[in-house]
């Protein structure tokens, strides 16, 4: 599966969870900002991503979990330089360079970009097949 | 020995009928395996109205997580609170399957496109406990 095949797909689910043209989103379009997405739409986004790649994508794998219940990530409602170190080392296709300059909690959501998942889709189908 | 409240926090959240309708519509078998507890299941399945049952919890989970730490995006996350509709307006929520019983009690409200939860959440324990 080339980059434009897995980018089709990808647009294709999210302009499903998220009701728009798969030609308005972009690579570089923020989930949150730009298309929209509110919570129930992460999880309708990762069940399509699921069904049409063939994989399961585990709790936190793609978007980050349980980080603000965690004692020393988050302090005063920001990310702390610990924090941003444990989201750099769990989701790697997650670009903070925008967010390490106001690492509030609520703008982290905004980060999560198009660009994101496809580097996440990338990785994981090519596994499968190096699996097979 | 009495039972010590600790107060976590009050959430709300809001989700929208067009996002609900289009949720349920691809995903309401995973909605009911990996969303929910093996209790909630069998109520939905008893339903007669399982869309507005969807709706609810999902809004009362959301809201509950905010109160008490936000856990978003976390699909187990959802799974490990029970939410009891009372059939009408009101529902508890509880901890599902942890040691720190953590438990809540709220409403529902609703908007011309959607329905709403808002909750106050506490940890429960004995009195004395660390």
């Amino acid at each position: 599966m080339d980059e434009q095949q897995i980018f089709d797909k990808v647009r294709e689910c999210l302009g499903g969870a998220l009701g728009i043209e798969p030609e308005e989103i972009r690579p570089e379009s923020s989930l949150v900002r730009d298309l929209g997405a509110e919570s129930i739409d992460f999880i309708d986004i990762l069940f399509r991503l699921e069904r049409a790649f063939e994989i399961k994508i585990p709790s936190g794998e793609l978007f980050p979990a349980n980080l603000l219940n965690e004692e020393g990530w988050v302090r005063e409602g920001r990310v702390t330089p610990e924090g941003l170190k444990v989201l750099r080392e769990k989701i790697p296709s997650l670009d903070l360079s925008e967010f390490e300059k106001d690492p509030r909690v609520s703008n982290l959501a905004e980060q999560f970009k198009v660009q994101m998942i496809l580097d996440y889709i990338r990785e994981k189908v090519t596994k499968n097949i190096q699996a097979s | 020995m009495p039972l010590a409240r600790d107060f976590l926090g009050i959430g709300v959240d809001l989700v929208s009928w067009s996002r609900i309708q289009r949720f349920w519509a691809s995903h309401s078998q995973e909605f009911l395996e990996r969303l929910l507890t093996p209790t909630e299941q069998s109520r939905l399945r008893r339903s007669s109205r399982p869309l507005d049952f969807f709706a609810r919890s999902f809004a009362a989970k959301e809201a509950t997580f905010k109160a008490g730490g936000a856990k978003k995006f976390a699909e187990e996350s959802l799974r490990e609170i029970e939410i009891t509709l009372d059939g009408g307006t009101r529902f508890r929520a509880r901890s599902h399957g942890h040691s720190n019983l953590i438990q809540g009690e709220g409403e529902f409200f609703e908007t011309p496109d959607g329905v709403g939860a808002r909750v106050t959440v506490w940890k429960e324990g004995q009195a004395g406990d660390a």
